[in-house]
């Protein structure tokens, strides 16, 4: 890497030449499910997709996850019976997300977002999604509510992002 | 500590994998005396708790059920207008020149 330029970064799908043991984030549980084999476990057994930003193949600068989720409403009052199905609806949750410690702070949080973000709207084009929705840890609500995610009401740490939105992003 | 069953007829014997997990004395005290009380083995009774309490935890991952408040709030969203903010038209106009080009 040379010094003042800004390295290539690029998206990959977690393949077996990144690097996990190297990765850390700072968060053990996430270091832990990204280290070990929960993640491996998550891509082979198709619950889950997990993309990593590298520069060169090998390192992880950060990751995120992603998989299918459906939204059940119960107790809908009629007015907005109309607006929302009584079945479960389509969503995507982004599972984790973590970014390398020796390069947080440089907006690749945003990043990773907004490629989430990318894949998803692309993805909604064949099956339908209705929103990204997020399950925030301590800490990371604020990134996500300065994000335009909307928190729920009775579960404030659980948040959501229209897709009707996402797609004014790339449309 | 409770043993497998006996010995199963060949055709019938499924594969069997075991998990040694260490608890304290009192935690082995209280399951025994619960396993007792709902007439199971100890290993019948952890694993048919341990396997709906797992059940349980992935269909609420899978799953999110909305109460009428977060229903209301997520269908009132859907029915407004949309307008995108000014932190995510900037992102998507960053990576849109980063990773998109043309």
């Amino acid at each position: 890497m040379t010094p003042g330029h800004a390295p290539k970064y690029r998206f990959e799908p977690l393949g077996d030449l990144h690097d996990r043991a190297a990765f850390s984030c700072g968060v053990e549980a996430l270091d832990r499910y990204f280290q070990g084999d929960p993640i491996r476990q998550d891509v082979s057994r198709n619950t889950a997709n997990a993309f990593v930003l590298t520069n060169d193949g090998v390192s992880v600068a950060g990751f995120y996850t992603l998989s299918p989720i459906s939204i059940l409403s119960v107790d809908l009052p009629a007015s907005l019976a109309k607006k929302l199905p009584k079945r479960p609806i389509g969503a995507t949750l982004l599972g984790r997300m973590g970014i390398e410690k020796t390069l947080q702070g440089q907006g690749l949080g945003e990043l990773l977002l907004t490629d989430a973000l990318y894949k998803t709207w692309q993805a909604s084009t064949f099956v339908s999604s209705w929103a990204v929705v997020v399950d925030a840890k301590e800490g990371a609500r604020d990134f996500y509510v300065k994000h335009e995610f909307t928190p729920f009401a009775t579960q404030p740490n659980r948040l959501f992002l229209l897709m009707k939105k996402i797609n004014l992003m790339f449309a | 500590m409770a043993t497998a069953t006996a010995p199963m007829p060949k055709a019938a014997r499924k594969a069997r994998e075991r998990i040694d997990v260490r608890l304290r004395p009192e935690q082995k005290t209280e399951i025994e005396r619960a396993a007792h009380i709902k007439g199971l083995t100890m290993t019948d009774f952890i694993i048919q708790n341990a396997v709906t309490s797992a059940r349980q935890a992935i269909r609420e991952y899978e799953t999110w059920t909305l109460e009428r408040p977060d229903a209301e709030l997520f269908a009132a969203a859907l029915m407004e207008p949309v307008v995108l903010g000014p932190r995510l038209t900037q992102a998507a106009k960053h990576y849109k020149k980063r990773f998109l080009p043309r």
